[in-house]
């Protein structure tokens, strides 16, 4: 099976303090540490495991900048065949659908049986597997935590309400967008990657995948950003360990905990 | 007259889900500010009575589809039945809580439609006759206010962050029937099983006064013991963040998140939790937060009103005697 793995590159959130610049055109991206989208690496993973078992190849993809190279590698370090990034400014300030075109042009350039992306992003929105299924006509199941490949098909369950979940049959070829849990993603060490340290990853521009800068036309256009007020943030209970457990035994009698 | 149309969503006993009727207090809001009606749309098969109980609620009208093969929500089928509905209607905006069934089906309606979505807001904002979307991003550190293209414009609301429309006395909205014709050959996914493998906690967290939750920082499964404890002893109901329900520590439904139950509770106890937005996007709305977690500069202290920067190893055992003792 030839599977398609769609990886973003995003600032940590475990690294870093995100912060606003002065105008809230931007965060502040000096000294950001990034890293692979989490859902991604669950999505790479499942499908190293699918490739392990019946064969096959994965190839990883990225629309970003040149910096988004290195998130290529890391996932290759972690057993991708391939990879490809589109570097076109054209996609700078795109939004979900632009992306989602850049994808559909990426898919149609080459020949995939199952494509894959994590489920969610740095942005939350959780919209690109089901628009690039949309736009090719093709199955899509969202929120995936199970695989089981079949012939010509697969059985994926699908996280719902209540902790519950639906087990769907899926024809190939077919998008799915893949939740965390599903697997445990395996380590990847400084010599993995130094291993596809110079392995090369071909670049793709808009016109390159058959894309104008009309194709890329935002319709959700973020207007600014700004910090929430959260109020002044936990009062850390002070003094010795028997002063804060005494402190916070009152503070959970007072607030509804025992009556 | 423009349209704001919100669609509602039915729980398994064909009843309006809450996160519908906060939606729909979110369409009110634009409704009102941008001089538009407001009309509810639901679908599904033999749910004459949802659609009744609607004619209580504050809209201009009650759109109903009743159609046998909306039986469940199949992807295909309902992305095509509110595409004929918008292309009869002609809705500015398209509004609907967010909930696993609009994860799935919001941006096959925002290709469908050829409209901009936003997911998961908490908010709206107004400039100059525009509407912005505002949820959000970088696990909840920044907010993002985004204006929205198409005919109409789609955004999904996040469990809470509106109070649900109220019915209102006296108050019967005209309801229309609207007749669709569906293809079924556009199927491409096909439910086989549903495994119902939770136990109606998320129920209990959801309606609980008291949660007290773990997360990763507990360590292992064991953490969840002494957990169980301590919320026996406040009387509370027993939650996680997601790492511990992916990691198999705790059952799924125990989730609180945005893709577990959506919790606001008197008092909310978050033992060894980060603080990710996942995780705080489904209790922010709780009126007490008390934190313990060993990293100072765990996110979660910033949203709590009191924290204890310790190892819960130490602190929970002290506070299970503690109240013991006071008991």
């Amino acid at each position: 099976m030839d599977i398609l793995v769609c990886v973003k590159r995003v600032p940590d959130t475990a690294e870093n303090e995100i912060e606003v610049n002065s105008d809230g055109s931007d965060i502040e991206r000096d000294d950001v540490v990034y890293s692979v989208n989490e859902w991604d690496n669950y999505a790479v993973e499942e499908a190293i495991q699918i490739r392990d078992n019946v064969g096959g190849s994965v190839t990883v993809v990225s629309v970003g900048d040149e910096e988004s190279e290195e998130v290529l590698r890391r996932e290759m370090a972690m057993g991708a065949d391939n990879g490809i990034l589109v570097d076109d400014e054209v996609f700078e300030n795109t939004d979900g659908k632009g992306i989602a075109t850049a994808l559909k042009a990426v898919i149609q350039a080459g020949s995939y049986d199952l494509i894959m992306t994590g489920a969610l992003a740095d942005g939350g929105a959780g919209q690109i597997g089901g628009m690039v299924a949309a736009m090719l006509d093709l199955p899509y199941a969202s929120l995936v935590n199970k695989i089981e490949v079949g012939d010509g098909s697969l059985k994926v369950g699908r996280e719902i309400e209540g902790g519950n979940q639906e087990m769907n049959e899926i024809s190939l070829p077919c998008v799915v967008s893949i939740q965390t849990g599903i697997n445990e993603p395996r380590y990847v060490g400084i010599r993995g990657i130094r291993k596809v340290a110079s392995v090369e990853i071909p670049v793709k521009s808009a016109a390159d995948l058959g894309l104008s800068a009309d194709d890329a036309a935002a319709k959700v256009t973020r207007q600014t950003y700004f910090v929430p007020e959260l109020g002044e943030g936990a009062e850390i209970l002070e003094g010795s360990t028997e002063e804060q457990i005494e402190k916070l035994i009152e503070i959970l009698k007072s607030k509804g905990g025992i009556k | 007259m423009g349209v704001t149309l919100a669609l509602m969503e039915l729980s398994r006993d064909k009843e309006v889900l809450p996160s519908s009727l906060e939606a729909l207090a979110a369409g009110k809001v634009i409704a009102e500010k941008l001089g538009l009606k407001l009309a509810a749309l639901v679908m599904g098969s033999g749910i004459k009575q949802a659609a009744e109980s609607l004619r209580a609620y504050p809209a201009d009208e009650i759109l109903v589809v009743d159609e046998p093969l909306l039986e469940a929500y199949q992807p295909e089928l309902y992305t095509q039945a509110v595409e004929q509905v918008c292309s009869g209607i002609k809705p500015d905006y398209l509004v609907m809580g967010e909930t696993f069934q609009s994860i799935d089906l919001a941006p096959r309606l925002a290709f469908a439609l050829d409209s901009g979505l936003v997911t998961g807001c908490v908010d709206l904002e107004f400039d100059s006759g525009d509407v912005l979307f505002v949820k959000p991003v970088y696990s909840g550190n920044v907010m993002a206010a985004y204006s929205v293209e198409g005919a109409p414009r789609l955004a999904t609301f996040r469990s809470k962050s509106f109070e649900a429309a109220k019915p209102e006395d006296g108050a019967k909205s005209p309801m229309r029937s609207l007749a669709i014709s569906l293809d079924q050959s556009s199927v491409k996914i096909q439910p086989v099983e549903q495994v119902l493998s939770g136990n109606g906690r998320a129920q209990g967290l959801e309606n609980a006064e008291i949660v007290v939750s773990g997360g990763r920082g507990l360590g292992g499964p064991e953490g969840f013991e002494i957990l169980r404890e301590l919320a026996d002893k406040l009387g509370g109901a027993l939650g996680a963040s997601r790492p511990p329900c992916d990691l198999g520590w705790i059952e799924p439904s125990a989730q609180v998140g945005i893709t577990g139950a959506i919790v606001a509770p008197d008092l909310y106890v978050a033992v060894g939790i980060s603080g990710s937005t996942q995780h705080v996007g489904g209790m922010e709305g709780s009126k007490t937060i008390v934190a313990i977690n060993d990293k100072e500069d765990a996110p979660i202290f910033k949203i709590a009103d009191y924290g204890v920067a310790g190892d819960y190893k130490e602190v929970l055992p002290q506070i299970l005697e503690g109240l013991g003792r006071s008991k």
